[in-house]
């Protein structure tokens, strides 16, 4: 190689290289691309509708996922334990369609209610996660079943009973406990209607009117603005630098165990706010089951879009986002028409939402292994 | 004697102590709230016969290392396959079980040796991934259930379907085929499915031989401090993947034992939380992360399996209202959070 | 400065924070809550005052010319109104029901506990002193004003 000679620098790596290097570190979305691209057109939606449920999905769904960047920016891996501020988000709301508070002051009255009991969650999550070091993602997945069922008892017992919750609509016919399905017209696109731009590019031939929550993407912009300088925070370079060493930071005098709660508790209160704008757009809350798969969702979301246990970016959560749900709202007619059977493309989307976790999960450890033995067997001298 | 007493709740734990304490309360109230006394022992001791093997089916990865076996589905795959092909020849009676697996036991064990092939390259992850490839596995499996050539009446949707029905009846096959056998009844009220305590009992005894043979010891060896075996001259690969394939393959015959006495094989997603009850069982047992033994087994499911069968009938009479599913939740996941929130001794 | 200082002004700032946002709930539990206010077009008696019920009527909230409540006599309709101040315009309409006869615009306020109380359609068309009249739906409250 004639380097040394060249007064033009060359670049150090060959374009080749790079676009391989970025093909690898990109192997996930890009394999779903290519998946969403053979089934979208056999599924026969049109370009209209996909647009459209893409942008109310990314609306809807974004915020819940910015919410896991934090605890893995702190080393704690994908922290399943956000299905506990769903359940807080949703309390809030069950109090706040209670006291007929409607639109955005019911949305944000709703968001203050649940910030203390987020936080609560969070700081027993918190505490939870650091007597399992190691161990933090069963855990908090476990955790999310425990308090699922303390919620259960809560709301499905004591509201309406020791806790006060007087609307008959809300409360079950046997005088406490709370039904299963609520309706929050009064809040219901409170906040996508705030501001929206409805935009028609159709033409004589073809439809193509999609309407756009801007007061939303606003809200999730903002929340990108603060996670960016959240990172550039003391409390941010703490959280970063317990995650790429645990032992070096608490060398390095950072309260680790303090600043981990305080991750997860700063997740969960997100998670909260992230479960609100997602039932706001909805309109219905399912008491017992709308928070059940947000944390598999959002996760599997996350990893769609390329972000490792260790590394996730804001990038990766709206390349996530979009493909997952491009999938989800795919796979059923596309299965269809493959096989004759819309039931198995439903049950491919399933397939697909856990077999991602489990291989992002399965190379993240098996990372982790490779690096684990290549340094023990430098301790142990071997060749 | 007071020594004895605290030496005795150290190893027990305080969970245990309680919820075995709540569970003797609930058989002492049951007669006062109008609940029979035997029809309770009675349904407590069936529960325990159906659901022990998949208990057992924890302790050979437990033992060695592995983790709690949250991939049981795995195991549970490999015995619905055996059982809707059982059906699918006709086949009945102890034969008809026999059948059910030997089909299933070879789909176990190269099931077992696949999962363990990917358990082995992600040490230290294991209960997490394990929870995700069992969720994949189920919900592969339900696209293979709507598409496998299975033509069985009973199994088929009815007026031309295809696909395997959600829910498929053993009656006219094999249900009941180890229950029955040698069962005794006492009155109109308690039955004793003898012939599956028979056969829980010989899985138990197999397994405890096994862990007393040369691979066994060496598997809790690998478990208890993997860079010992290693110096030792134990290949840890393989004892692990002989602990995962063991625990398939139990997993496996646990579910046909379950199959035979609930009456019903559930394929889709049925078997997607099956593994939870039999953590929270054998945690309940005095089971950790990494140590499991035989009593464990037996202890765990009967606690467990009494606070099920007890809480519906007695908590329900008591207070007039029905709290069985939340107090199951609570108490099993409870369990699975106190084991896993323990010191353990072995670092990695 | 001492670290008491500094953790004696970190401590105050939270709590101004806390106080804030406490602040901010009951702000908008102020501005969102939606009040179901009955309105009742039957003759009554009011202060010692007899009102007639109006014939035909409509009443619009807020200037939401848009979906205008219609009244007949003894007609009680119900109506949504977000937060405590509203303006109620009441046209009166002649024996067609298509004429206005007359129009009337009233400020109201209501209180915390307003569904206690209904509003007299026929009160507010004579532009007496009270309009607000107990509801026989729930228990009596105190006066309310406006």
């Amino acid at each position: 190689m004639s380097r040394t000679n060249d007064v033009a620098a060359k670049p150090l790596f060959s374009k080749m290289e790079n676009f391989k290097h970025f093909l690898i570190s990109n192997s996930v979305p890009i394999i779903f691309l290519g998946l969403s691209a053979f089934a979208i057109p056999l599924s026969g939606f049109s370009a209209e509708y996909l647009v459209q449920e893409m942008i109310t999905r990314l609306a809807r769904n974004s915020f819940l996922v910015l919410s896991l960047l934090v605890p893995i920016l702190a080393g704690m891996g994908l922290n399943f334990g956000m299905v506990l501020g769903a359940m807080a988000g949703q309390i809030g709301l069950i109090f706040v369609t209670d006291w007929a508070v409607v639109g955005i002051p019911g949305l944000i009255l709703a968001s203050i209610i649940s910030m203390p009991i987020a936080a609560f969650l969070g700081y027993i999550c918190g505490n939870v996660l650091n007597r399992a070091k190691g161990r933090e993602m069963v855990t908090s997945y476990i955790l999310g079943f425990f308090i699922n069922g303390i919620y259960q008892f809560v709301v499905l017992y004591m509201m309406g009973w020791i806790l006060p919750i007087t609307s008959p609509t809300l409360v079950l016919s046997r005088g406490y406990g709370i039904r299963n399905a609520i309706n929050l017209t009064g809040m219901r696109h409170a906040l996508d209607n705030a501001i929206s731009l409805s935009i028609d590019l159709g033409s004589e031939t073809t439809r193509f009117a999609i309407s756009i929550p801007v007061s939303t993407f606003l809200l999730i912009a903002g929340f990108c603005v603060f996670i960016v300088w959240f990172r550039r925070t003391k409390l941010g370079q703490d959280m970063r630098a317990i995650g790429q060493d645990m032992a070096a930071a608490d060398s390095a005098g950072i309260a680790v165990e303090r600043t981990r709660v305080i991750a997860i508790v700063i997740s969960t209160v997100l998670a909260a706010f992230g479960q609100i704008i997602f039932l706001q757009n909805i309109g219905t809350m399912n008491t017992y089951n709308s928070h059940d798969q947000t944390g598999m969702f959002s996760i599997a979301a996350l990893l769609i879009g390329g972000a490792t246990v260790s590394k996730a970016s804001i990038g990766n959560v709206f390349v996530g986002v979009a493909l997952f749900h491009l999938m989800f709202v795919v796979s059923p007619m596309a299965g269809k028409e493959l096989i004759g059977q819309a039931q198995l493309g439903e049950y491919f989307r399933v397939f697909v939402s856990y077999g991602i976790i489990a291989v992002a999960l399965v190379l993240h450890a098996w990372k982790r292994q490779q690096e684990r033995e290549r340094s023990r067997r430098g301790l142990r001298g071997e060749a | 004697m007071k020594d004895a007493l605290s030496k005795f709740i150290e190893n027990a734990g305080w969970p245990r102590i309680i919820i075995g304490l709540f569970l003797l309360f609930l058989f002492a109230a049951a007669p006062f709230v109008g609940v029979r006394v035997d029809t309770s022992l009675s349904d407590t001791l069936v529960r325990v016969g159906m659901n022990g093997i998949l208990v057992l089916a924890m302790v050979p990865m437990v033992q060695s290392g592995c983790g709690l076996n949250f991939g049981l589905p795995l195991g549970i795959i490999a015995g619905l396959l055996g059982a809707t092909t059982s059906i699918e020849f006709k086949a009945q009676g102890l034969a008809g079980f026999g059948f059910a697996m030997l089909i299933a036991v070879p789909i176990a064990a190269v099931l077992g040796f696949i999962y363990a092939q990917i358990l082995n390259r992600v040490k230290g992850e294991e209960m997490m991934i394990a929870t995700y490839v069992g969720f994949s596995s189920v919900a592969l499996m339900c696209m293979a259930w709507l598409l496998l050539p299975f033509k069985s009446p009973v199994m088929i949707w009815g007026y031309g379907g295809s696909g395997l029905r959600t829910t498929i009846s053993t009656e006219g096959f094999w249900r009941h085929v180890l229950s029955d056998f040698a069962s005794v009844r006492i009155g109109e009220f308690f039955y004793l499915p003898t012939g599956m305590f028979i056969f829980f009992a010989i899985m138990i005894f197999l397994v405890w031989a096994f862990f007393r043979t040369k691979t066994g010891t060496a598997i809790t060896a690998v478990g208890s401090n993997p860079e010992f075996a290693r110096a030792s001259g134990i290949n840890v690969d393989r004892m692990r993947t002989v602990s995962v394939m063991l625990s398939t393959v139990l997993g496996a015959i646990g579910i046909l034992v379950y199959q035979q006495s609930f009456g019903f094989i559930q394929l889709y997603m049925g078997p997607l939380f099956m593994a939870f009850p039999a953590v929270a069982a054998i945690l309940l047992g005095g089971a950790s992360v990494n140590k499991a033994t035989m009593v464990n087994v037996v202890v765990g499911t009967f606690l467990f399996q009494g606070i099920l069968t007890m809480t519906p009938s007695v908590v329900n009479s008591l207070i007039q209202t029905d709290m069985s599913e939340v107090i199951r939740i609570i108490v099993s996941n409870g369990m699975i959070l106190y084991a896993l929130t323990r010191k353990t001794q072995v670092k990695r | 400065m001492t670290i008491s200082a500094i953790s004696k002004r970190r401590w105050t700032i939270r709590l101004i924070l806390l106080a804030a946002l406490v602040g901010v709930a009951f702000w908008m539990y102020e501005i969102g809550k939606e009040y179901s206010v009955l309105i009742d077009n039957e003759t009554v008696t009011i202060g010692g005052n007899e009102y007639a019920a109006v014939g035909y009527a409509t009443l619009t909230v807020d200037g939401d010319d848009a979906k205008p409540l219609s009244f007949e006599a003894d007609d009680r309709l119900v109506q949504k109104m977000v937060a405590r101040s509203h303006t109620l315009s009441v046209n009166i309409l002649g024996e067609d029901g298509e004429t206005v006869v007359k129009t009337v615009e009233r400020r109201i306020k209501l209180n915390a506990d307003a569904a206690a109380w209904m509003i007299s359609l026929p009160a507010v068309a004579a532009e007496a002193p009270e309009i607000f009249i107990p509801n026989p739906l729930s228990k009596p409250q105190d006066e309310q004003s406006d």
